[in-house]
């Protein structure tokens, strides 16, 4: 986080995980899900490689090459009648330090479809957020390890997936002028600080304090897509708030001292582009943080306002070869609207991926990345990076293997 | 001489035409419960993409997918727009992150024919040669 001041100021769950995949896998002909009875039965496991060039650490701690890169998730979901249903999902990340392998309850939710016009969902629900912060984890339905970092972070993975709370859906047919897709809601979400938290280094970052509290009275936020009468072309709008978020703890240049910063409203913005058409698709996002902060350290007498933003934006390609092979590439841009004189404030990326499905259950992908500035890279004790105001271009790889059911 | 080409033509007409009846073209099919329901292809799209989730006679939906193939490929292009892969990506989307439940997913059109047939509230697609009386069956894409 950059803040503009007015004065310039668990293995043992992935390998668990692991040996449940397979063994759903094994009985599970490719497709979207498995039948238990009425219930439906899904997961995915991943495990990757990361490195990085110039002793860079992006997104986490690269440099010497890591295997700490890997996913697991495990979901059931029961209709009830015919317009209700309930499921849940747990999940567990390592990227890193971020994640920490532990289990959480990604999603848990009660779903009451009244009509396509409108729906109910309540619980712990999945963030609508863009083109696909929803699937943000399922490599199964792309060839990039990575989406664009700049719109869809993996350092904020645990704070940005899913809510406590409930939100209203539905399509509204607009005859020869297509359909409209909605979702608003409203909820809660835990800034966690504990180890393993991408948010809590999120604010480490800044270099004020180090978070050892944080909180957020709500979020809330509303999205909605147009399906033109193009055949394959949607466009949205996306737009969430994170109202009044506290977060303290020492004072880094003097622990002894509180340290805090407040955001009485952190705002996102996010327009999309999607176009299917046939074995291509292409997709465009331009994305904007922003809000006031207000940063305090009582002890020395600190009380600033200031202010953070940042832009982003980027373009994607992607094209189904056949059924074994898919290739993708984008572009991405982040630009830290606020950086401090002398800090990077600006980062582009570009990106290729390669990815070969070995069968309906397996797949493996290869990604290479160009990154020119780093202005999206932390330096922090879970990613180190004491020479980022050196500002230089750098080369990351990732491999990645998926199994699924 | 006239004459003679003519009756030459009506006669290769007659020979072609129930050739042309069986042209195989993909077209979706429901339980026959649902006879008399609404399925215009907006209402069919509404469907297959999991807008709709039931029936106006209350009956719940439970989509049956061919997983692959030209079949799939053509019928899903004439009702929702897109190809196999995207409709099973679009369906990973849903049943992974609490949006719906999955179509269940089936090798072969004779495997769809009878769940649908047998399944209350079932849609799904084969060839049209494939599809018989024990099912009701729409035209994909209308």
């Amino acid at each position: 986080m950059n803040i503009r001041s007015h004065t310039r100021g668990g293995r043992s769950a992935a390998r668990l995980a692991f040996v449940l995949v397979a063994a759903f896998g094994a009985f599970a002909p490719g497709r979207a899900a498995v039948s238990v009875g009425e219930a439906q039965v899904g997961g995915f496991f991943s495990q990757g490689y990361l490195t990085t060039s110039n002793d860079v650490n992006y997104p986490a701690e690269t440099s010497g090459g890591t295997a700490d890169f890997r996913e697991a998730a495990i979901n059931a979901t029961l209709p009830i009648g015919s317009k209700l249903r309930i499921g849940a999902q747990v999940f567990e990340y390592r990227l890193g330090d971020y994640g920490d392998d532990r289990i959480v309850l990604d999603w848990a939710s009660v779903d009451y479809n009244v009509a396509p016009e409108f729906g109910l969902r309540a619980g712990r629900v999945k963030k609508p957020r863009g083109l696909y912060n929803e699937a943000l984890d399922l490599d199964l339905v792309r060839p990039f390890v990575f989406l664009p970092m700049g719109v869809y972070d993996p350092r904020l993975r645990d704070f940005n997936a899913s809510f406590d709370g409930a939100m209203i859906y539905g399509s509204l047919e607009a005859g020869q002028a297509g359909s409209f897709d909605y979702k608003a809601f409203y909820g809660t979400t835990d800034i966690s600080t504990k180890e393993g938290s991408g948010v809590a280094d999120y604010l480490r970052n800044a270099g004020i304090f180090e978070p050892t509290e944080a909180d957020l009275d709500a979020t809330y936020g509303a999205w909605a897509f147009w399906n033109t009468p193009v055949a394959g072309l949607r466009v949205g709008l996306s737009y969430s708030v994170l109202d009044s978020v506290i977060s303290s703890g020492p004072f880094v240049p003097m622990p002894v001292l509180e340290g805090s910063i407040e955001l009485p409203a952190y705002k996102n913005m996010i327009f999309s582009v999607e176009y299917l058409k046939d074995d291509w698709t292409f997709a465009a996002e331009y994305g904007r943080d922003w809000g006031d902060a207000r940063i305090q350290v009582p002890g020395i007498g600190l009380d600033n306002l200031g202010d953070t933003e940042s832009v982003t934006w980027y373009f994607s390609a992607a094209r189904r070869l056949n059924q074994r092979f898919e290739i993708g590439a984008y572009y991405s841009h982040f630009s830290a609207e606020t950086a401090p004189a002398g800090e990077p404030d600006s980062q582009g990326d570009f990106a290729a991926s390669l990815r070969f499905d070995i069968n309906e259950h397996v797949l493996v992908k290869v990604e290479g990345h160009y990154i020119d500035g780093q202005a999206h890279v932390f330096d922090t004790p879970s990613a180190p990076n004491p020479n980022r105001a050196a500002d230089e271009s750098f080369t990351l790889f990732a491999a990645k293997m998926t199994l699924s059911f | 001489m006239k004459t003679t080409l003519l009756r030459w033509g009506l006669l290769s007409l007659l020979a072609f035409a129930p050739l042309a009846a069986l042209r195989a073209e993909p077209v979706i099919i429901v339980h026959k419960g649902l006879e008399g329901q609404a399925l215009d292809p907006a209402t069919v799209k509404s469907v297959l993409l999991g807008k709709k989730v039931a029936w106006d006679n209350g009956s719940r939906v439970t989509i049956a997918a061919l997983k692959s193939g030209p079949v799939a490929d053509g019928a899903l292009k004439a009702a929702v727009d897109q190809t196999a892969s995207q409709f099973l990506n679009h369906w990973r989307r849903l049943a992974m992150t609490g949006g719906g439940l999955a179509p269940k997913s089936f090798e072969s059109e004779a495997e769809v024919l009878k769940f649908v047939a047998e399944t209350p509230g079932a849609i799904g697609f084969v060839d049209s040669t494939t599809a018989d009386a024990s099912v009701v069956v729409v035209k994909a894409g209308g």
